[in-house]
Parts: C-alpha cells; structure tokens; sequence
C-alpha cells in the first residue's frame, strides 16, 4: 500500500529507513539495543566504545533549562570493547544493522577499538571525534575534532587499519565545519555525520555553581536543529560544488519528526541520528517520525527518498 | 519538558538508626507509592560555599513518606554521596528531580509487605497509603542485625502483623524474610504481595509468588543515571529500571533473563549478583 520506498544505502548499508539511533542514547546492554531496534529505526549506533570501561562524569549528568534545550554531560561511560562484544553477541539475530561507535584518547586506542570490532563482524563504524566533554571538567583544551592535525591523524590511522567504512562524527564547535568535513574525507572518511553536541553551561543562581556534574556539557535536542541544518548545508553544498568529494551525510540534531527527517534529507543528508527527541515520545519517536515522513512523501506524491533529497540545496548552489 | 533538579531545603531529619536518616524535603508534585527522586548533593558539607572539591554525585532514592506536600527520603550512609548528606543540617539546602518512575498498583484487601533492609522505604510509603485505603498490611521485614531496623513503630502502628527477622537473631525471628514467607502467607490469605529489598532475596519472593500465582509487584534497584530513560545504563533486559520501573510485575519479571542474576555497573558492565 502507498508504495513508498524509504530506503536508503550508507557506504553499502542497506538500511529500511533513514532514522537511525545516535549515539549516546541508550545504546549500552544488547536488551535496551534490541527494545531500539523493535522501535522501527533504520540502524542503531551504539553508545561510544573505548578500549578501557569508563564510569563517566558524575551527575547530574542531563537537564533539560528551558522546553527542547538538552543538556548532558554523560562523559562517555561504557564497559569498554572486550566487555561489549558480548552485548552485540547477543544481538546477532537483529534484522537491523548495528554501527557501534568508537572512542579514544589517541590514535592507538582508536585503531584498537575499530580493528577489534571489524574482526568481531562489524560493516561499519562511526568514529566518534567529537564529544565536547570527554575530559573531566573545564580544561579549554581543543578536542580531536577541533583539530585539523588530530582529526588526520586519528582518521588515517584507522582507515589503514580496518577496511569496513568508517562515518566520522563532525563537531559543530568550530569555526568551519566544511574545513573539517574536507580533511575527514580527504583521509579516507567514507561518510561523515554531523552534529555532534554544542558546547554548552547551565548554572543555578540558588547554588551559585554549575548544575551538570562535570560543569560543563553539550546541548542537544529541538533547540539545536536550525543550527544543525545550517552545519549540514554547509557540508553539502561543498560536496555539490565538488570542493570536497562526496559521501554520505547523516544529519544530527533536535530531530523529532517526519518533517525534521524531510528538513535534514531536503539539505542532501543521506539518513539522520535521532537521540534526544526520546526524551518527548520515548521509543515511539521513531514510528512517529516514520510515518510522518511517509505520510509527507505521500502527500507529495514522492515515491522515494531520492526523489525529493537536496531540493531545498538547490535554492543555496 | 523533564524534571530539573529543583533546589529545596531540608525541613527537617530524623535520625532512623546509625546508618539511617530521614530527610523531609517539600516538592511541588504529588508522588504516588513506589516512585524516586534523584537527589544531588551539589557539595559536601555547609550552606551555600563550595566546599567540597568535586561535587557529589546524584543517586535515586525511593520516597518513604508523602504528608502536607512533604516527601520523606530514608537515606542509608552507604556511599560517598550518602556520606556527605549525612552531615547536612536542616535548612541546608540540596537538589531533587522528580518524583520520577511508576507506582505500585494495589490490589485485594489484604497485602503483604516483604521487606529486606532499607528497601522498606518505598513499601512503607506503600503501607500508609494502603492502610488509608482501609487495606489489611501484613509486614515480613528482614534486616541483619537488630541495628539496622527502622520504622518499626510506625508499622506497629498500621500492620495486622508485622514479622521481623534477623540474620544473627538479635531480634525477634532468626532467619530471613523467606523463611516465613509460606507459613505467614497460608495464615493470613493474602491477595497480593509488593517487595523490595536485596535482590536475591526478591528472586526468592517471585519464585514463591509465582508458584501460588498471587499478583505480585517489586522495586528494583539499578545504578540510575540520568533518570528519565535517556542513557540506557540502568537496564534491566529490555527495560530502564529508571524510567519503565522501578516497579515491575511478577509476569515482567518472570520473562527477565537477568533478574537475579546480574547488575550493571557504572560502565554499564555486567556484574554478577
């Protein structure tokens, strides 16, 4: 019935959907992945992996200051790779395909992690540069993602050491993400997703003190989508006018709906990462911005994902 | 939009025992039996001054009590965090987010309490407002050692009968709750059973429900983080303890392959029970 196709191909992927779980939420114990994939989402990443277990940051680690303004400062916590692989053991019956994200402090850990999950079976990886508060607290230094340099490093090194597709996760706290977007393709990135959280602070005038445990933290949610679509556009019409070659674009952020999903495609985005909008309709965000793109595409008259992706690009070429 | 630590101050503490204070703080949401509050302790000791190096984490804690728009939290000094609110004074001041989670649902006429240590906080909570509701409470409470207890005479107060049992018999019954579970049960015709406490120790009182096939509910403990069902670190098979719980059925958890069995830790690492 209705005949639409919402199909989409990332770097070989088949995926149903292009609604995909970002990282960071929920994506830690093989039941709670399983609960996402029965969700109706098109693939799962899963919470950022390193080589040793982190506990994360201290809490409060989410707050939400005013309606769609999200902060977290989780601190990537995970049990690392070794303890992992047991969790995605157990999802080897899902029909939906499983991206485990990757961290790490240098090059070393992140060539560990990638080469460990491309041998337990993994098809693809996202290489998580980006998080804005890895580190405990305020220390104002520069994160791979806010360096050229590291960012070339970390990318080259991984791509020599796994030959599945790697989606390199852009940070949106820098001054051009194109620049970015250009040396992660340039060293072999064969996708890039972006955004990742925007560096951000919350302080209680009672306590006189930073609320988040780790003071500092990233903002997501409905509050940074319009900032999100710019940063997408931006790498896409570089793409269009061949200034960097082109790869998939997953587009993150504030994505709630069908419509937010037809925002990010309309700017040339491949798929897009769904992560905080769970806190609004918990685990039926994905049936409901699905349908909603659906029904949208139908009033359309679209018949598929293709036919409608990067219009509203060409108002900007 | 999610609840926010909301900055209150400590009205009032009782000491429970050595290990147990009760911290009576005023919230603006009715809570119902079974629901938490994360509560952060935003520093170690004192007013409004930073004191403490780091700031302390924030911990889910089960409301024990709910009178004139007061919560009651009975804090067991367990912890780092638990540590540094046991030196606070009253007016002192600190944060808490919620009520947040599910209830119980009580059902039948007549009920029994398992409680194991401080795990009795939510299902006193329960016992008053069942009792309010004109139900019969029937209480098996199990603690280590006679030190440990708490509430005792607030549950005199609204329980039929109230079996209390130690592991070193220091007081009344030497056993644990288990132990008296059947005969208590047989006795007193029960229609529903609510429990909270050790796990191991709820694994056996699902077992037992289960085979009598009574309505059964039970509050689990997890290492809740963010608290409304976003980070995914305090699941329980397919579900977040924080946010699908913490109450779950005896049909729920009959179907958890890691009830009894396993936690997760801070990493969300899997840890034998």
């Amino acid at each position: 019935m209705g005949g639409i196709d919402l199909s989409i191909n990332i770097c070989g992927i088949k995926l149903k959907n292009p609604a995909i779980l970002a990282s960071g939420i929920l994506g830690c114990t093989s039941g709670i992945l399983r609960m996402a994939a029965e969700s109706g989402a098109g693939a799962l990443t899963t919470k950022s992996i390193s080589v040793e277990e982190r506990h994360g940051h201290r809490g409060p680690i989410l707050i939400e200051p005013m309606h769609g303004v999200v902060l977290n400062a989780f601190g990537l916590p995970n049990p690392g790779y070794r303890a992992f692989m047991e969790e995605l053991k157990e999802l080897e019956d899902i029909n939906v395909p499983v991206i485990p994200s990757i961290a790490g402090r240098n090059y070393e850990e992140f060539v560990e992690v990638s080469s460990a999950f491309e041998d337990a079976g993994s098809k693809i990886l996202e290489v998580n540069i980006s998080c804005p508060h890895s580190e405990k607290g305020y220390g104002g230094v520069p994160i791979i993602a806010q360096d050229t340099e590291k960012t070339a490093a970390i990318i080259d090194a991984v791509k020599e050491s796994v030959s599945i597709p790697i989606i390199v996760k852009l940070s949106p706290n820098v001054t051009d993400i194109v620049e970015f977007a250009k040396v992660s393709v340039e060293c072999g990135a064969d996708a890039v997703s972006a955004i990742n959280t925007i560096e951000a602070l919350e302080v209680d005038p009672i306590l006189e003190r930073p609320v988040l445990g780790n003071m500092i933290g990233g903002q997501s949610g409905p509050s940074i989508r319009c900032i999100a679509q710019r940063k997408v556009a931006d790498i896409a019409i570089a793409m269009k006018r061949k200034e960097i070659k082109k790869v998939p674009i997953i587009g993150i952020g504030g994505i709630r709906s069908g419509e937010d999903i037809a925002r990010f495609l309309l700017l040339g985005a491949e798929g897009v990462g769904i992560g905080s909008s769970i806190l609004y309709d918990d685990l039926d965000t994905f049936d409901k911005a699905i349908s909603g793109l659906k029904d949208l595409m139908r009033e359309k008259g679209y018949k598929k994902i293709s036919d409608f992706r990067s219009n509203a690009l060409e108002w900007m070429i | 939009m999610i609840s926010n630590p909301r900055i209150v101050e400590i009205e009032r503490i009782k000491k429970e025992n050595d290990d147990i204070k009760t911290f009576f703080v005023r919230i603006e949401d009715k809570p119902e039996p079974g629901n938490y509050v994360m509560l952060w302790v935003p520093w170690s000791k004192g007013k409004s001054k930073r004191i403490a190096i780091e700031p302390s984490d924030q911990i889910p804690i089960s409301i024990s009590s709910f009178k004139r728009g007061k919560i009651g939290l009975s804090v067991k000094n367990v912890g780092e965090t638990t540590n540094a609110l046991h030196d606070f004074e009253p007016g002192d001041r600190i944060g808490i987010t919620g009520p947040l989670g599910n209830s119980f649902n009580i059902r039948g006429k007549k009920i029994l309490i398992v409680a194991g240590s401080v795990g009795l906080s939510p299902l006193y909570f329960l016992s008053r407002v069942a009792s309010e509701m004109g139900k019969q409470i029937y209480v098996i409470y199990g603690v280590n050692s006679k030190t440990e207890l708490f509430l005792i005479k607030e549950l005199e107060k609204i329980a039929e009968d109230l079996i209390i049992t130690t592991d070193d018999g220091s007081y009344q019954k030497k056993g644990c709750v288990t132990d008296f579970l059947s005969d208590f049960y047989d006795i007193s015709k029960i229609d529903s059973i609510y429990s909270c406490g050790p796990e191991l120790m709820m694994k056996k009182v699902l077992d037992f429900s289960l085979k009598k096939n009574v309505f059964s509910q039970f509050s689990l403990d997890r290492y809740i983080r963010c608290g409304v069902g976003l980070c995914g670190f305090c699941a329980i098979d397919g579900c977040r303890v924080c946010k699908d719980g913490p109450v779950f059925t005896s049909e729920q958890l009959k179907g958890f392959g890691e009830f009894g069995v396993v936690k997760r830790s801070k990493s969300g690492g899997v840890l034998r029970l």
